[in-house]
């Protein structure tokens, strides 16, 4: 049962730092008020959220034992979710390579960029919530709950903003430290549910729990300019905040236990 | 199709898992039937003596060939199909082995075979049942503690009990098994006592 599960733990968590990444900067697009990017800066985005979304899509036919079979997945949209992930995971990198590729050279419009970029939310979000649903299993006890629902968006939440903080310039601090302020509030979500609802236990759990801790608080003193905000330390809390997200990940997988025999 | 298991008389020489095994040419580590140990029980006071009362009963178990198949539900290449006879097979030409049906089965019915990169389960011997044949773990018991058919034709032969410890509640995909249990069977504090050997051995 464990032996197929890390494929699933990167293709889960890429796909959903992709679709947090798009949300916000989209957000960044249409809200500016809220947060905001030079144009150079939302292409190269565009662009390595593309890369991340194929790759997550690559991974996911890691963990399959005939991956020319994958052909047949979309066969069950009526009552499968897997085969629902699997159309609206197509779809969201089809969004993105449009966008990346036609959108951008062919077509300058705003009103079609609006209505590309509304289809692509509703898209990444109708993709997380069938990520979520195929573990909301009757026949299996420790994820029969919401907490793979609440979880699967607080990580696209988090690891998408986290994402644009680590691509945005350094010298768009007054950005960065709207985006910081509101990545704590994700963090601080992210442990609350990890703490209260995972199914996983054990010292594990508490490794994960301390790698957001730490990452909190390094997100803090640098609001508080303790830490100076540059490449190494945004670096340094990339690495800390994906290495929680996955081990909370794989935790969840391995927790899995059913109702039978 | 159906299976029926009298539990009252296996006495889990697990005949029926070899038989199955080396019908269907498993590989190790694959069993379509599996034969559980459940046991339990311990010292109880009787008067001013202590006394030993302990037991336990077997579970011989393949896939159900449920009515509802939660498997055939989620499998996202519609490989598990339901046939006209009620047997449920996987398609070999569409099986991605992605496993998800393993996650879903509450009764382990659904094994992943490395070699082959597919699920594999239990096909009721249609094989067998097209040449007229009995499903080869019904035709090894010795103790003729296994049987099948039409189910409505075995709950008039043997009663519709179902619902006995460790199997989960029925009513989540209407399993066509019926059984006799054990005298046991309703006790507390029982457990599986071979789950390793079932699942690793």
């Amino acid at each position: 049962m464990v032996d197929h599960v890390w494929p699933l733990v990167f293709f889960t968590v890429l796909a959903q730092m992709a679709a947090g990444g798009y949300l916000f900067l989209k957000i960044s697009r249409f809200l500016p008020a809220l947060m905001s990017f030079p144009k150079s800066i939302y292409k190269r985005t565009l662009t390595v959220l593309l890369i991340i979304a194929s790759a997550a899509l690559l991974i996911s036919f890691t963990h399959l034992g005939t991956p020319k079979n994958a052909i047949f997945a979309l066969c069950n949209f009526r009552t499968s979710w897997l085969s629902r992930e699997v159309f609206f995971m197509a779809a969201f990198v089809g969004i993105l390579l449009f966008e990346n590729v036609f959108f951008r050279w062919f077509s300058k419009s705003a009103s079609v960029s609006a209505i590309i970029s509304v289809v692509g939310l509703l898209i990444l979000t109708s993709l997380v919530f069938s990520m979520a649903k195929i573990y909301r299993l009757e026949t299996v006890i420790s994820w029969n709950n919401n907490y793979s629902l609440l979880n699967f968006f607080s990580t696209a939440l988090l690891s998408g903003i986290f994402l644009l903080i680590f691509l945005n310039p350094l010298k768009n601090k007054g950005n960065i430290n709207s985006m910081l302020l509101t990545s704590i509030a994700f963090l601080i979500i992210q442990l609350v549910l990890f703490f209260g609802f995972s199914p996983a236990t054990g010292n594990w759990k508490t490794i994960g729990i301390v790698l957001y801790v730490v990452v909190l608080i390094i997100v803090k003193l640098q609001i508080l300019k303790v830490f100076p905000q540059n490449r190494i330390i945004s670096f340094v809390i990339i690495i800390l905040l994906g290495l929680a997200i996955i081990l909370e990940r794989y935790l969840f997988y391995i927790s899995y236990q059913n109702v039978g025999i | 199709m159906a299976f029926y298991f009298d539990s009252s008389a296996c006495s889990g020489c697990k005949t029926c898992q070899v038989a199955c095994k080396d019908k269907n040419d498993l590989p190790v580590g694959i069993r379509w039937r599996r034969v559980y140990e459940i046991s339990g029980g311990g010292w109880e006071q009787e008067g001013d003596t202590w006394v030993s009362k302990v037991s336990s009963y077997f579970l011989s178990l393949s896939c159900n060939h449920c009515a509802n198949p939660v498997c055939l539900t989620s499998c996202p290449t519609e490989a598990i199909v339901k046939r006209d006879d009620g047997i449920v097979v996987i398609d070999p030409e569409r099986c991605m082995g992605c496993r998800y049906c393993e996650w879903v089965c509450p009764y382990s019915a659904l094994q992943f075979d490395k070699q082959k990169g597919q699920m594999t389960k239990c096909d009721f011997c249609f094989d067998y049942l097209e040449e007229g044949k009995q499903p080869s773990c019904v035709a090894a018991c010795p103790m003729r503690a296994l049987d099948f058919g039409e189910i409505e034709v075995l709950k008039g032969k043997y009663g519709d009990t179902i619902n006995i410890y460790p199997l989960p509640d029925p009513k989540i995909c209407n399993p066509s098994l019926l059984i006799t249990p054990h005298k046991n069977a309703d006790a507390d504090s029982y457990e599986i006592v071979n789950r390793e050997e079932v699942k690793n051995g």
